[in-house]
């Protein structure tokens, strides 16, 4: 059985109404105008809302207007309302205010019913989809929590767009005291790619903890989601090696943006892609040595993933590397925070929604 | 969005300009339900972007390709095309034409 609201000034109207929904078998709830609507809302949600344009107080537009912005976090409640006024634009208007359908006053019973079944129907399964949605974010969440990560000389920025993000960083150290570092993207977004984190991340640690040389990791790993993940979701990433007792420092790029070393604030060098994605060739061998440098005390070293640098502006122009890498030359050095990234990109982008996850991590 | 071209046993794609999880759907239904043993011809170019979704895209089609013995051969890709089919090393999978 489900709760229909109507929201009517009109006594005929109202009446004429509950008797068809009642008929039906609907619980129905009723209210004269907007106010009286959120009010008993308030108290007790419904499954749909039958709504009047031109009420005294609160008028439709409003009241649906409060309803959705209400709503926005938790169910869809469906939006009908009844209407008198035959103007195109007075009709748009109730779909602009977030109003899902509309109905000529009075309407006929077959069509009514037949309009509040197809939105019910379709309220149903848009609530259970976000409350499976919901539940997977969960477990996702509950996965990455691992006690594991190990934060030592590292600044992590991470905006995932939903709770669910394919970009994944991982920290930890051998027993000698050499730290491996991987940031990585899955191809994709969403849950999808925020699923196949916790697999890759199971061996990154267990594998680290066994000291297994990295690039021995990064072969396990492009076998593993070879093996157990469908073809199309695959990684790329940058792998790290930080021994600073011996001042070294090894890259190993699999076709992630380049990784970048900074010297006094200025660039002294980046690693570029050298490396396929990992998760697509069966058979890759990984080179023992990939990139390799002297490390000093004071370097530091910056992993980003692409949705950083493909920030666009209103006009379409794309943040870019140069400005990236003039923020971490100048806004990073000394001691400014990495979350001043996000204010430069929120201005760069305007208007614009964002579109990607942004990671950036640095290690000193 | 896609334009297809049907000939015998050569299956001509031309895809859009930007060549993203946007199409994913279209895409798929290129190659689903198709006889085995045809060809595709897929032409790049129009395409000015390409994602990561595009690349998976792509694999997917080709593991499809593969269990239904279908040839696939990618046409006119520009340089950035071919650039990130190359560092991928998804463009390995295809024949590049």
């Amino acid at each position: 059985m489900s709760s229909i609201l109507i929201v009517e000034d009109d006594p005929v109207t109202r009446i004429f109404l509950e008797a068809l929904l009642l008929q039906e078998g609907h619980q129905v709830s009723l209210a004269v105008n907007g106010a009286e609507a959120l009010a008993l809302l308030q108290m007790r949600s419904c499954d749909l809302v039958l709504m009047d344009i031109l009420m005294p107080e609160m008028d439709g537009y409003e009241a649906t207007r409060r309803i959705k912005a209400q709503s926005r976090h938790g169910l869809f409640i469906p939006v009908i309302f009844l209407t008198s006024v035959q103007t195109d634009q007075e009709l748009a208007q109730c779909l602009a205010c977030g109003g899902d359908d509309f109905l000529n006053k009075p309407p006929s019973p077959i069509l009514l019913n037949a309009r509040v079944r197809v939105w019910l129907q379709r309220a149903e399964l848009t609530n259970r989809l976000a409350i499976d949605r919901a539940d997977v974010e969960n477990v996702i969440l509950r996965m990455r929590q691992d006690a594991q990560f190990d934060p030592h000389g590292l600044r992590v920025l991470m905006t995932p767009l939903g709770k669910a993000t394919g970009d994944i960083v991982l920290s930890a150290r051998r027993t000698d005291g050499v730290q491996y570092l991987m940031v990585g993207d899955f191809a994709g977004h969403g849950l999808a790619a925020a699923i196949c984190g916790p697999l890759v991340s199971d061996l990154f640690y267990r594998l680290t903890r066994q000291d297994v040389p990295l690039h021995e990791v990064i072969g396990q790993m492009n076998t593993l989601i070879c093996d157990r993940l469908p073809i199309n979701m695959f990684l790329s990433a940058a792998f790290l090696e930080l021994d600073r007792t011996r001042g070294a420092i090894h890259l190993w790029n699999a076709a992630f943006p380049p990784v970048v070393r900074i010297r006094d604030g200025k660039v002294v060098d980046r690693c570029a892609a050298n490396l396929p994605l990992l998760g697509i060739l069966p058979s890759l061998d990984i080179p023992r040595q990939a990139w390799g440098r002297r490390w000093q005390a004071g370097d530091r070293g910056y992993l980003y993933s692409d949705g950083s640098v493909e920030t666009r502006s209103e006009a379409g122009e794309f943040f870019g590397v140069e400005r990236l890498e003039a923020f971490m030359e100048k806004e990073l050095f000394p001691g400014g925070e990495l979350e001043s990234l996000l204010t430069l990109l929120t201005g760069f982008r305007g208007k614009r929604n964002w579109s990607d996850d942004i990671t950036i991590v640095e290690i000193t | 969005m896609i334009n297809i071209n049907d000939s015998d046993n050569v299956i001509s794609v031309s895809l859009p300009e930007e060549f993203s999880y946007r199409i994913y759907q279209e895409f798929r239904g290129i190659y689903l339900d198709r006889p085995v043993g045809v060809r595709y011809d897929i032409d790049f170019s129009q395409v000015v972007s390409m994602d990561s979704s595009a690349l998976g895209m792509l694999l997917l089609m080709h593991e499809h390709c593969k269990s239904h013995r279908c040839r696939i051969r990618l046409l006119h890709c520009n340089s950035r095309v071919a650039g990130i089919l190359s560092y991928s090393s998804v463009g390995s999978l295809f024949e590049l034409c």
